[in-house]
Formats: C-alpha cells, structure tokens, sequence
C-alpha cells in the first residue's frame, strides 16, 4: 500500500512537472509570437517613416530650392528696373534753357517724340544731321544721367518700370541657371517651348479667324441666297394680282418660297392694313360735315390716312437693339434683314 | 542591420540593473515597442521620430515614451525599472532612426542623446539641477557605457511631472 502511495505520489509529482514544462513553452510561444508581431510591426513603421522621411527631405528641397532661386532672382529683377528706368532717363532730354545760348540748336523733351518728327522728314542732309545730334544729345545724357542702383530710383520709377509677368519668369529661368538648379540646356528648352507653345497658340488663334470669315461668309452667302429667293417670290406675288386679290395663294407661295415665319407675319400685316383709298374713303363716310362748306375734301382725307398710316408704321416697327447686346450672327442676319414688305413695293 | 555600439550599451545596462527587476525591465520595453511599432500607436511615434533629428529632441521623444508606460501602468512603475527601461528603449529609437537613416549613431553622439534623456526623465521624476548636472557629468565620463538607475529625489525636492501626478 505504502509503495502504490509512494508510486502515486512520484506520478503526481512527474504530472506537475509535465504541467510545468507545458506551461513554460506556452509562454515562451506566447513571448516568441509577440516578438515576431512586433518585428513585423517594427518593418512596416519604419517602412512608413522613411516614406515619411523622404516625402519631408524632398519638401525641404524644394523649399530651398525656391528660397535660393528668389534669392539669386531678386538682383536680376532689380537690375532691369535700373535699365529701364536709365533708359527713360536718358531719353528725356533736359527742357530748353532760353538763357543757355552757347551750345549748338538741340531737341528738347522725349527723344522718342523727337526721334518721330525726324522720321517723318523727307530723307536727305537735314534728316541725316538731326538724326546724329539727337543720337548725340542722348548719348551724352545718358552720360549724364551715370550708373544707376535701386536706392537712386524714385518710388514712382519702381512702379513704373516694375517687371512684367514675362520679366520675372525669365529673370527666374536665369537665376535657376546660376544657381545651377537648372541645367542650361533645360533652360534654352523651357525657352524653345515657350515659343512652341506661343506659336500653337497663334495657330489656334489663326484658326479660330479663318472660322469666324468663314461662317461670315456662310452666313452672308445665306443672306444672298434668302434675298434673291425673296425677290423671286415678289415678282410670282406681284404676277398673282395688285392688292389683296388671291391672298391665301400669295400666302402658300410665300411658304413654298421657303420665307421665314416672322416674313409672312409681316407680309400678312402689311396686306390687311386698309389701303390710303379705303382710309380716306372712310374718314370721308364719317365726317359729319360732309356736303357741307367745312365738309372735308378727299385730299384732306387721303392726308389725314397717310399720316394715320405713317404713325401706324412707325410703332409696328421693331425696336432697336439695346446697345452692346450680342446677337448671334444667324440672328443677326435675319435682323439686319430687310422687310419682306420691301420686295414687293 | 543591428550597431554593435547601441547592442553593448543595451547589454550593459541591463546588466547593471538588479536582476530581479531584469523581467519588469523587459516587460517595460516590450509595452514601449508597443507603443512604438503597433499600427494603432505608431502615428504618434513617428511624429515623435519625425522630429528626432538631435540629441535633445530624441530625447525628450524617449522621456514622452515613458511618461505613457507609466501612466499605463497606473503610476506604479518605479524608477529603479523606468529608468533602465528609458535608456533601453532610447538605444531601440536610435535604432530606428539610424536603420531608417536619419541619424548616424557614434560614441558621442550616443553621449549626447543618453545625457539628454537621463535628464529629461530625471526632469519628469523632479530631479534637481544638481542631480542632473551629476548624471550629465556620468554619463559624458562614462560616454558608452549605460547610466546607473539614479536615487529617487528627496520628497522636499521640486517635483516632476510625474511626481505631481501621484
């Protein structure tokens, strides 16, 4: 009994032992998944961070990179502002000094004004002489006028000769060569594509006219067309009687002609107006004076329906377009159409 | 590729600390990688690392490490296990940002950044200037070799950021 207890106990104990051992490689498992995730772990951050990096050095490049150019740009800038602004002085020769009678005959005020009264002179000695004394007179006050910084220049200089769009994009291709952030052949390309690009542009712009006189000469081609089929069309109304006689074939004619909707509008408004005759006829039926001494005459009538008519024209008439309203060409056209009523007067 | 230099120092360390702190040391560490490399935590860290670039950012990154673990721990992490702990974890940054190629690690640059650190956490547990300005002169005599765990200050003495919060 003692040794099965005995045997009992060494199993238990060498259950424990077993439990123990198990146990222990569970943890380390545990412990080796946990450091394998984190290694993984560890490869993606610091995959990330240096995609992080990268993102960041090349920001800090390029801001560099820009800090420069402005840097190197700004004198370039500056330096064209002085030229300009030397030119302009140069060229404004000093005013005329009654008091100064030493000196030779000299111009007086802007050379370029005086450049273009000499040019308008007719060739010859006297151009030639006041040709060279202008080219001398500004050469000797650009002498005058010396070498020029920023700080010599008024405020209203700088504004005045301040660098166009094109001034600064230049003058930045030309500070990015010096300061070699980029190549000069990269730059004389940035060039040839700007003129390639100024070119296709001017292509396009070609284009676009060569278009516009075409679909003006479509247009006034429709126009021709329309009048001569209008004009044909009042010569067949014209052969179908005077007046309203046969109206509804004048009207299908019309339509068969192929005249616009608003044209046989106006056609048939212009055909339904009383003629002068049916007019004065009826001013004179209802004159209430009539056979007596102060009774109308026909021609007071026939005045009086002329002037009724004329005024009746004048507001049936289509107002003028308001000003600066664009109108379409096709639209236009048919505006500066004339009316129907005039092929058949 | 692991550096030799930032290898010893972490050896060295740990062999200094108690060896009955030795797991809780390396428990610490295991939480800061945590931190560092899961994908829930590691916007932080790398914005941390982002801006690493000289001693004493990395170090005051370290010190930031750590003042999380012990707020994780519920302010009952001593400083006999944080400190090594901080000084391990410093040499896994360095690491880091040497293998992503944002530092160059040296023997005095690692100077620099374990100086930077031992203060920085010391300033977290409300070291004194003198304290710090001793484990400075420690840590630029010792150069390579890891600091030892500092003596907790005196309850008179200024406190930190971490002792304030207890």
């Amino acid at each position: 009994m003692g040794i099965i207890i005995g045997a009992l106990g060494g199993l238990g104990d060498a259950a424990q032992k077993v439990g123990q051992d198990m146990l222990q490689a569970g943890i380390r498992q545990d412990q080796m998944q946990q450091e394998s995730d984190i290694a993984t772990q560890r490869e993606q951050t610091l995959a990330q961070f240096k995609s992080q990096l990268a993102v960041s050095t090349a920001d800090q490049q390029r801001e560099q990179m820009v800090a420069r150019v402005s840097t190197a740009q700004q004198p370039i800038l500056d330096q064209g502002i002085v030229s300009r602004a030397t030119a302009a002085r140069a060229a404004n020769l000093p005013a005329y000094d009654p008091s100064d009678t030493t000196g030779p005959a000299s111009f007086h005020g802007n050379a370029s004004d005086a450049l273009a009264a000499i040019n308008s002179l007719p060739d010859g000695p006297d151009k030639d002489a006041a040709l060279a004394q202008l080219k001398s007179q500004v050469a000797a006050n650009k002498s005058n006028v010396g070498t020029l910084t920023m700080d010599d220049l008024t405020d209203q200089e700088k504004s005045q000769f301040a660098p166009t769009d094109a001034d600064r994009q230049n003058a930045w291709t030309q500070a990015a060569t010096q300061t070699g952030d980029i190549d000069p052949k990269d730059a004389a390309m940035l060039g040839i594509r700007g003129a390639s690009v100024d070119a296709r542009l001017a292509l396009v712009d070609a284009r676009l006219q060569i278009g516009q006189m075409a679909s003006d000469a479509r247009n006034a081609k429709t126009q021709a067309d329309y009048d001569w089929r209008m004009a044909q069309l009042a010569d067949r109304i014209a052969k179908t009687g005077s007046g309203n006689t046969d109206f509804d074939k004048k009207i299908q004619l019309l339509k068969d002609g192929g005249a616009s909707p608003t044209d046989i509008a106006n056609f048939i408004m212009e055909r339904k107006q009383p003629s002068l005759e049916d007019l004065a006829n009826g001013f004179l039926k209802s004159d209430p004076q009539a056979g007596t001494s102060k009774a109308m005459t026909v021609d007071q009538a026939y005045a009086k329906a002329k002037a009724l008519r004329d005024v009746s024209r004048s507001v049936n008439a289509a107002p003028a377009p308001m000003p600066g309203t664009a109108t379409p060409p096709a639209a236009g056209a048919s505006a500066a159409r004339p009316p129907l009523g005039s092929f058949f007067q | 590729m692991t550096d030799a230099l930032l290898d010893k120092t972490k050896a060295a360390i740990l062999q200094k600390a108690d060896p009955r702190l030795q797991q809780p040391i390396q428990a610490v560490v295991s939480a800061g990688h945590k931190i560092m490399f899961s994908p829930q935590t590691r916007k932080m860290a790398l914005q941390e690392m982002g801006n690493a670039q000289d001693p004493e950012s990395i170090g005051a990154a370290v010190a930031k490490l750590l003042a999380v673990l012990y707020h994780q721990s519920g302010k009952r992490l001593p400083m006999q296990v944080a400190i090594p702990a901080a000084m391990v974890l410093m040499c896994d940054v360095l690491q880091f940002l040497e293998d992503a190629g944002s530092v160059q690690v040296n023997k005095d640059f690692l100077a620099q950044v374990t100086s930077a650190t031992g203060s920085a956490v010391l300033q977290m547990f409300g070291a004194t200037p003198e304290q710090l300005q001793a484990f400075t002169d420690r840590g630029q005599a010792a150069q390579s070799s890891a600091p030892a765990a500092p003596q907790p200050p005196a309850a008179s003495q200024p406190q930190g950021i971490i002792q304030g919060a207890q």
